[in-house]
């Protein structure tokens, strides 16, 4: 499941694509009206800091999608138990989620953008409610699929229903649920972006949205140039992290 | 009633409702003994409800009418017929999140017989179906049963040389273990008859008993035995058994 060829070739086409758009916009064409040129993108970088305040924009931004593998992972984690038994016993249970397939979950965020306003709680909130509905709809889905032979040893030997659902299948959706909130953290950002565009007045989305204001280009393509590391970064340590949590090969179903 | 018996069946009836809405019968008063210490194959076509009957045995299933009888209340343990070892633990852990009491010395006699000594540490996952069918083994002989119930499972080996191996060991099994019963399902009647000391021909739509069949193949045999013509012979003998019941049987059994 832990599989870093995604990253490494990513990493790879980034270098590539950073030193094509250095030959092609400091020494071929330097002066055009949209891309600029490296060397002006860097004399930027003082100004990124100190008018736009952006190494605060970001640590607001990051802290409220940092909450998206945290939550995520307690939610999955003290809620595993109730969540497999009534998917297993109760039908409605298992259409109920289907039903977000025709809602997408980002117009929570937009709500929420436009009830709570500008607020880091409010934004932590609405990343929260969105990644844990999604993550629970994508568990439902896993859940359809639980190889239920797993239990049926524990429950010949004696082992209660709950403990079945806690440490056999818990354990058994603990990788999907990983793959899950990996592929939420990414989205977070996405998430963070649009809530702090709609009504924040902080954030990278406030900053990235005043620099398309003032028409400011240089400092919009470093800011894309910078969140591209940063989330790479981040996510990397993330699968590290799911690496070392789930270290085996889980059967797939 | 024989009271000689560690599972007592009598007129076990089960019906239920398929996807589609329609009502069916899985077993209609089917009756048998278990007799103790000795290992009874199940010989039934694909679909007849075995794994259902194994799952009634176990008590994971009380949908039934009829009488399900295990003599003194013994340990009933179902190994199903998928791999179930657990992924996340290693081989002696496996054996130890079921049995938490269980001494070193105890593990160790049991990985010897099972044949897994030197890979307490390995992971089930990359290994074979029949390396992890040795995992699930000794999780249940762990326990200490009355009755192990083995659901179909040789089907997933893949390779002939351990599927003999496999057969071979659980034949071993039952001798070491000799308190131990084992009750084994199969669609394959080589399998029935290599495994069994007792064969209960079952038939299909609904499952019901055709005949039982006394099994008198020397207790410690291997599987050299299957070339032989006295094994040759216990095959058709059962097959007759089959044909004789119904004629028209042989495609629902694969024969």
């Amino acid at each position: 499941m832990s599989d870093f060829t995604g990253y490494k070739t990513f990493a790879k086409i980034f270098v590539w694509f950073v030193f094509i758009y250095v030959v092609l916009f400091q020494f071929i064409i330097p002066f055009n009206s949209l891309f600029p040129a490296p060397s002006i993108m860097l004399e930027s970088i003082p100004d990124l800091f100190s008018k736009y305040k952006f190494a605060s924009a970001l640590g607001l931004t990051f802290s409220a999608v940092l909450f998206i593998p945290i939550g995520g992972f307690a939610c999955f984690y003290y809620t595993k138990t109730p969540v497999i038994k009534s998917f297993l016993k109760y039908d409605f249970t298992r259409w109920l989620p289907s039903m977000f397939n025709f809602f997408p979950l980002v117009f929570f965020v937009f709500i929420f953008a436009l009830w709570i306003g500008d607020s880091l709680i409010g934004e932590i909130i609405a990343l929260m409610l969105v990644s844990g509905f999604d993550q629970k709809i994508a568990m439902s889905h896993r859940i359809k699929k639980l190889p239920l032979h797993f239990g049926l040893f524990a429950k010949s030997a004696g082992m209660s229903d709950r403990e079945i659902y806690g440490k056999i299948y818990g354990k058994l959706l603990l990788p999907y649920a990983f793959e899950k909130i990996g592929a939420l953290f990414l989205s977070g950002w996405m998430y963070a972006f649009f809530y702090e565009v709609i009504s924040g007045n902080y954030g990278v989305g406030t900053v990235l949205f005043t620099t398309i204001k003032y028409g400011d280009t240089s400092a919009f393509f470093l800011i894309i140039l910078i969140m591209i590391i940063v989330i790479y970064v981040t996510s990397l340590l993330f699968k590290l992290i799911q690496y070392k949590v789930v270290h085996w090969i889980p059967d797939e179903f | 009633m024989n009271s000689d018996f560690i599972l007592h069946i009598e007129n076990l009836t089960k019906e239920f409702y398929s996807p589609t809405g329609y009502k069916l019968r899985l077993f209609e008063d089917l009756s048998f003994n278990v007799l103790p210490n000795q290992t009874t194959t199940v010989f039934a076509p694909q679909g007849s409800g075995k794994s259902t009957l194994l799952k009634i045995l176990a008590g994971l299933d009380n949908g039934y009418e009829g009488e399900v009888k295990i003599k003194d209340d013994g340990k009933v343990l179902l190994i199903p017929d998928k791999p179930d070892s657990f992924q996340w633990l290693s081989v002696v852990d496996n054996v130890k999140f079921f049995a938490k009491n269980l001494d070193e010395s105890e593990i160790r006699k049991i990985f010897d017989d099972v044949g897994l000594s030197g890979y307490e540490n390995h992971f089930p996952h990359p290994k074979s179906a029949g390396f992890r069918f040795r995992i699930s083994l000794a999780r249940a002989l762990a326990l200490k049963p009355s009755v192990i119930l083995i659901d179909d499972y040789f089907k997933n080996i893949a390779d002939f040389e351990t599927y003999s191996e496999i057969l071979e060991l659980v034949r071993k099994l039952n001798i070491v273990y000799d308190k131990i019963t084992f009750v084994i399902t199969t669609a394959n009647l080589t399998e029935a008859v290599f495994l069994g000391e007792q064969i209960l021909l079952l038939g299909k739509h609904p499952a019901h008993l055709i005949a039982t069949i006394e099994n008198v193949l020397p207790a410690n045999r291997d599987s050299k035995i299957l070339r032989t013509g006295e094994f040759e012979e216990k095959i058709n003998f059962c097959k007759n058994k089959i044909y004789e019941y119904d004629k028209n049987i042989v495609l629902k059994y694969g024969l």
